[in-house]
């Protein structure tokens, strides 16, 4: 099988695994920090390590360098996913299971960077947010691994938001610029705002890890700049999204999927600045996280596993002998059932009242998801 | 060299009927509204050329065997 799908393929496991934690966590058993690595280290990592491996290449017009290295990126990274689990049970020692994780990353950040450096065209926008995001990526782990290594005072929302913002919120803005222009069918509206937008995060990320340090009155400034960082991807997006199509092809059910996971990142990244006044964590963090990068990652996924698996698998077979066509290898109706009632759990799960009914709801759509993508292999 | 004008189908039909097109003819000249950069990563691998440019209003992508 092709490294990336092997990559968003074990990622999906971690994907159900966390999500019925989550629910057990809502009923009052003690999950939270299983259900978020498993989610974040697990499932969102895995998957955006392998979509950088099919992705960065493309974009670049190069191949993929160093691919036994990252092979071992994707045992160690798997490993270390599953003893980071251990660990946060207390089975086995953070130092061992941060040690082998933050190995993963860096064959995994070497790979990506000596692609990088063979590249045949320029780097677009996407390239240069993936780039900063690794190394937000590497500096999240290692600082995790010296903190349990007793070498570093541990502050959790530095490691959060190492990690969150920096590693996944970046490549989610390089992702975007790449893929929602590509998808859509149109020309992104500001090429400018998109590299005002790269500019901006991470001077204000930079400046929130500060904060966080140092300052509470800097982090308020720096994380407004996030902030608006944040409205001004939405801006770029939106208004190319409403701008006349290069085509009359029906809207792409991944855009579709962008367009309402965006949405929740802009309800998410506006509770921000909140969080210093009232206690909106809970919120804060499933708005982004469940709901813009999750959806974000389930309609990139609609795209890109039916695409690899069918140029993988049939492509060759094509007028040998009768082969399925890329839309028969995922249920649409699956798609549009897990498009519709995906958003309604989310919504339903910042609600504290209510908390339970959404996630339960959203791990159902989830399952669906899941499930869909596994047929693809067997259509 | 024949020519494939892609602009209004959805997605997935495009890397079917591309194949489809290249096995019959050899070669191709792909007519279609964005670079589709992923579709000529994986030609690529399969050993196909693929020489892209943009004409003002549409991208034309030249795919032929290496």
């Amino acid at each position: 099988m092709n490294l990336a799908l092997k990559f968003l393929y074990s990622a999906l496991v971690y994907l159900v695994v966390a999500a019925f934690l989550g629910i057990l966590n809502l009923f009052g058993f003690y999950f939270k920090p299983v259900h978020s690595h498993l989610m974040l280290a697990g499932f969102v990592s895995l998957t955006i390590v392998g979509a950088m491996y099919q992705i960065v290449p493309t974009i670049l017009g190069t191949e993929l360098r160093g691919k036994s290295l990252a092979e071992g990126s994707f045992y160690l990274l798997n490993l270390g996913t599953v003893l980071l689990a251990l660990s946060m049970r207390g089975i086995v020692d953070f130092s061992i299971s941060a040690a082998v994780y933050t190995l993963g990353a860096i064959l995994f950040a070497i790979v990506i960077f000596l692609t990088i450096s063979s590249a045949r065209l320029s780097p677009s926008i996407a390239v240069w947010f993936f780039a900063a995001a690794i190394i937000y990526y590497l500096a999240g782990v290692v600082y995790a691994l010296l903190a349990f290594s007793g070498i570093l005072t541990f502050n959790i929302r530095v490691h959060a938001h190492l990690l969150a913002a920096g590693w996944i919120g970046l490549t989610t803005f390089g992702g975007l610029y790449e893929l929602f222009p590509m998808l859509s069918l149109r020309k992104l509206r500001s090429q400018k705002l998109g590299w005002a937008t790269f500019v901006i995060s991470n001077v204000a990320l930079v400046g929130m890890l500060y904060g966080f340090a140092y300052s509470e009155k800097a982090l308020l400034i720096f994380g407004t700049l996030f902030v608006l960082s944040f409205y001004m991807l939405a801006l770029n997006l939106l208004l190319t999204l409403a701008s006349k199509p290069e085509s009359e092809a029906e809207l792409d059910i991944s855009v579709k999927f962008f367009v309402v996971a965006l949405i929740f990142g802009l309800a998410g990244i506006t509770l921000a600045p909140l969080n210093l006044f009232f206690d909106l964590t809970f919120q804060h963090s499933h708005l982004l996280l469940a709901g813009w990068i999750a959806l974000t990652i389930i309609g990139a996924e609609y795209h890109i596993i039916p695409m690899i698996t069918w140029m993988e698998k049939y492509a060759d077979k094509l007028g040998v002998e009768d082969v399925p066509m890329i839309a028969d290898l995922f249920n649409m109706k699956i798609g549009k059932f897990v498009l519709y009632l995906s958003p309604i759990g989310v919504a339903l799960l910042v609600i504290p009242q209510i908390a339970v009914i959404g996630g339960a709801l959203f791990t159902i759509t989830i399952l669906a998801f899941v499930a869909d993508m596994f047929a693809v292999r067997i259509r | 060299m024949e020519r494939l004008d892609v602009r209004g189908l959805p997605h997935p039909e495009r890397p079917p009927l591309v194949m489809k097109k290249l096995q019959e003819h050899g070669e191709l000249e792909l007519i279609v509204e964005v670079e589709p950069k992923p579709l000529m990563a994986m030609l690529r691998e399969k050993g196909y050329v693929c020489e892209s440019r943009f004409d003002g209003e549409k991208w034309i992508v030249r795919i032929r065997r290496a």
